[in-house]
């Protein structure tokens, strides 16, 4: 039984094939402070996707509001809480149980089949948020979120009454579970560029991905009764083009790239100087043990404790790089939204974010401060 | 149990659960993972006349039934811990050029329809070696492959429905607007022989011709031509070649037909093909030439699915011979479709009789997306 590492838990884990990690891998960065949940790039998934007979519950992008909403239904508690008590970090490490370690008998991971009615509804708790305390007299109580001591932090200060936008896609892990449980290989991992794939022609519909995956993201088509999930716009990626759900961002929060493990990261490229260097960039349940490859920006107004839970150990010190950004990191996070091409390297200068294209052509070059100009008395209004 | 011990204890654990198979197991059943004849015996009584496909045909009351024990499939991952079928009873006719299987088991609840995420097919399959050296009960192995014949009651069901099931049979009322680029011209047609009959010249009155909104191009699983995905079905049969875990293939040439039936917790299941196929992956039957074989059986109800499903080991089907003279034929495959309105095709009688391997081969199942135009069809 291979023993793969996985740099998210800080450790090395069980999982069922060797660890190959492939020459590039697929990842994003997803800023979760600038979405306003418009679901622009939800609709250009399903417009390119999954508009067909078969494919009418199918969100291979979806946005959910966070702490109720969620596709399929409460796809991310029904896994925590069958993992349990123990889901503890201590300096960085994991020593808890991964899907992988906590799976039953008989099974190769811990997972759920979500019935049909928990995919038919993606926004429902859209814009919902969390509640007040629990006893509003007691204004010591918190709520089920919030800690009276996070309420009063002098420095990131949350909301008691929160919610906010999760972004999903797939998140063409480094480990795979859907390809793990596949019992045919159908599901594969391509080495060029980690773009993780059901094979439409070798897939019985057995639904052991749907199963088995903890973030929901293959699904079933009970039309050609084989599963499907997102193909990260292969087609698009091929030809160094980013996603359709990442170029049709209207808040501009996404920014696509490749990660390496840290002690392998590229100082000016844009994903692992995020994740790695920066350390904005936080993995979405790492506890899982998939070492997904969507990373996030946490949201600054939301109780720590809800987000460790979601993004692991290093949200603390995310916010407080995202909030008191370096001027490099200020640069970086101009460069979201801002072209259709996969930014492979970057440049900062004083007054410049630059982007290079895989042959170190420049595609982009956008002011990290926009010019400041104080216009003549007369202009200052424009009716 | 932490990562190490897990490691540690997995292996052992699918090892000895291996040999645990042995206790509760006749001797027979212990040599019965791997073929080689010395398995329970199953007769397959010669008939000098057509092999009836239907399973309720007064035929097929004439023949020895055969009880063979089932068990949840313990060897890999998945495992079955809460079978639901603990038998299935068999029976086993052959005419000299075809051979025929009759299957029954009880299952209180019919799945027919694999139409929603947790909704699972009830399914049967029947296995045999595919060369003759000693092959692995479990999908056999590199070089001593398995061929199957897997019916599966949602096939069949599409089959007695005369049209592939769709969303609409999953939701009746469901509305839609459109499909983006969905032909409403597409048509599909099933239950007609392709060896005689042409789709294309069938009328839009035919029962057989079903309208749909499915186009080849935007389905996935259709366009990469996955047999599950395929919406026009000449038989309710899919046969398959493995040579070991996940290897699982459908075959190029499909020969089988059959049909199955549930009536009042009972489902009873023919699949019958020809003895001798030209088909390198198919196992050959010859009369008088013994051959292993062995079953499985999936609930849909209880989930079952993949390898969670009740297993029996090898068995060993005595092929009996008739006398030469009696061996019939020199009549060509034809096709009874169904009378117009009637429901279902229970009474379809295909005769398939001699020179078996040549026509069967024409059985093709993978000439899907044939479309019939039917422009004055309307739903």
């Amino acid at each position: 039984m291979p023993m793969v590492y996985n740099w998210q838990l800080g450790r090395e884990m069980f999982y069922p094939f060797e660890g190959v990690r492939p020459k590039k891998q697929f990842a994003a960065v997803f800023n979760i402070n600038r979405c306003i949940g418009c679901q622009t790039c939800t609709m250009a998934c399903k417009s390119t996707w999954t508009f067909s007979k078969g494919q009418e519950h199918m969100w291979w992008n979806n946005v959910e509001t966070k702490p109720y909403g969620g596709y399929p239904h409460f796809w991310d508690i029904a896994i925590l809480k069958m993992l349990g008590d123990g889901q503890v970090w201590v300096n960085g490490v994991y020593k808890g149980k991964t899907i992988y370690e906590a799976a039953p008998e008989g099974k190769q991971v811990l997972g759920v089949l979500k019935p049909e009615e928990d995919w038919r509804f993606p926004n429902w708790y859209q814009d919902v948020s969390s509640g007040i305390r629990q006893n509003p007299l007691d204004k010591d109580a918190g709520s089920s979120f919030t800690t009276h001591a996070d309420l009063e932090d002098p420095v990131n200060p949350v909301h008691e009454n929160f919610f906010y936008y999760l972004q999903r896609i797939c998140n063409h892990c480094t480990y795979p579970s859907c390809g793990s449980v596949c019992p045919r290989k159908a599901i594969y991992k391509r080495p060029e560029d980690g773009i993780v794939l059901i094979d439409q022609n070798r897939c019985r519909g057995y639904r052991e991905c749907v199963t088995g995956c903890p973030y929901g993201k293959s699904l079933y088509n009970p039309v050609t009764r084989v599963s499907e999930k997102c193909i990260a716009c292969y087609p698009r990626v091929e030809q160094g083009i980013i996603t359709r759900c990442i170029a049709a961002c209207v808040g501009k929060i996404r920014l696509q790239g490749w990660i390496k493990p840290p002690e392998e990261a590229i100082p000016d490229s844009p994903m692992d100087y995020l994740a790695h260097i920066a350390k904005i960039a936080l993995p979405l349940y790492p506890q899982y043990g998939c070492e997904g490859n969507i990373y996030y920006t946490p949201p600054r107004w939301v109780p720590r404790a809800y987000q460790d839970q979601m993004f692991g150990p290093g949200v603390d010190t995310a916010i407080k790089n995202y909030i008191h950004p370096s001027h490099e990191t200020l640069g970086v996070m101009q460069l979201f939204g801002t072209t259709q091409k996969i930014i492979e390297r970057f440049r900062i200068t004083e007054k410049d974010a630059i982007g290079f294209d895989i042959n170190g052509r420049e595609i982009i070059r956008v002011p990290i401060m926009e010019p400041f100009i104080i216009r003549p008395s007369f202009r200052q209004n424009t009716s | 149990m932490d990562k190490s011990t897990k490691t540690i204890f997995l292996a052992p654990i699918i090892v000895v659960s291996i040999l645990l198979i042995t206790p509760i197991a006749s001797q027979a059943q212990i040599m019965g993972t791997f073929s080689g004849g010395d398995g329970p015996k199953i007769r397959s009584i010669f008939v000098d006349q057509a092999i009836p496909i239907d399973p309720g045909a007064s035929l097929w009351g004439n023949a020895p039934a055969m009880e063979v024990k089932v068990n949840g499939q313990n060897i890999t991952i998945p495992i079955l811990f809460n079978p639901t079928v603990k038998s299935i009873n068999v029976k086993s006719m052959n005419n000299g050029t075809w051979i025929g299987f009759w299957l029954e088991w009880a299952d209180p609840t019919p799945s027919t329809a694999a139409l929603a995420t947790h909704q699972f097919r009830d399914s049967i399959g029947v296995v045999f070696p595919a060369t003759e050296g000693k092959t692995f009960i479990a999908m056999g192995g590199p070089g001593t492959p398995v061929n199957i014949m897997h019916w599966k009651a949602d096939w069949q069901k599409d089959l007695d429905l005369g049209y592939y099931q769709d969303r609409e049979d999953a939701y009746p009322n469901m509305a839609y607007d459109l499909y983006l680029g969905n032909d409403e011209e597409n048509a599909e047609v099933l239950n007609y022989d392709p060896k005689t009959q042409d789709p294309n010249e069938m009328g839009a009155g035919d029962p057989r011709v079903h309208i749909t909104e499915l186009n080849p191009a935007y389905e996935p699983g259709l366009a990469a031509g996955n047999s599950l995905s395929q919406t026009i079905k000449f038989s309710p049969i899919e046969e398959l070649v493995a040579e070991g875990f996940g290897t699982l293939t459908t075959q190029k040439e499909q020969n089988s037909l059959g049909k199955g039936a549930w009536d009042n917790g009972i489902w009873r299941v023919v699949m019958a093909r020809p003895m001798m196929t030209k088909d390198a992956t198919d196992a050959q039957f010859e009369p008088g030439k013994n051959k292993d074989i062995a079953f499985a059986v999936w609930d849909g109800g209880n989930m079952e699915v993949n390898g969670r499903k009740s297993v029996a080991l090898w068995h060993n089907l005595v092929v009996e011979a008739g006398a030469p003279s009696a061996v019939v034929g020199q009549q060509p495959l034809t096709v009874t479709p169904p009378p117009a309105g009637a429901e279902g095709a229970s009474t379809v009688a295909i005769a398939a009789i001699i020179g078996g391997a040549i026509v069967a081969a024409s059985l093709i199942f993978y000439a899907a997306k044939r479309r019939a135009p039917a422009p004055t069809v309307t739903k």
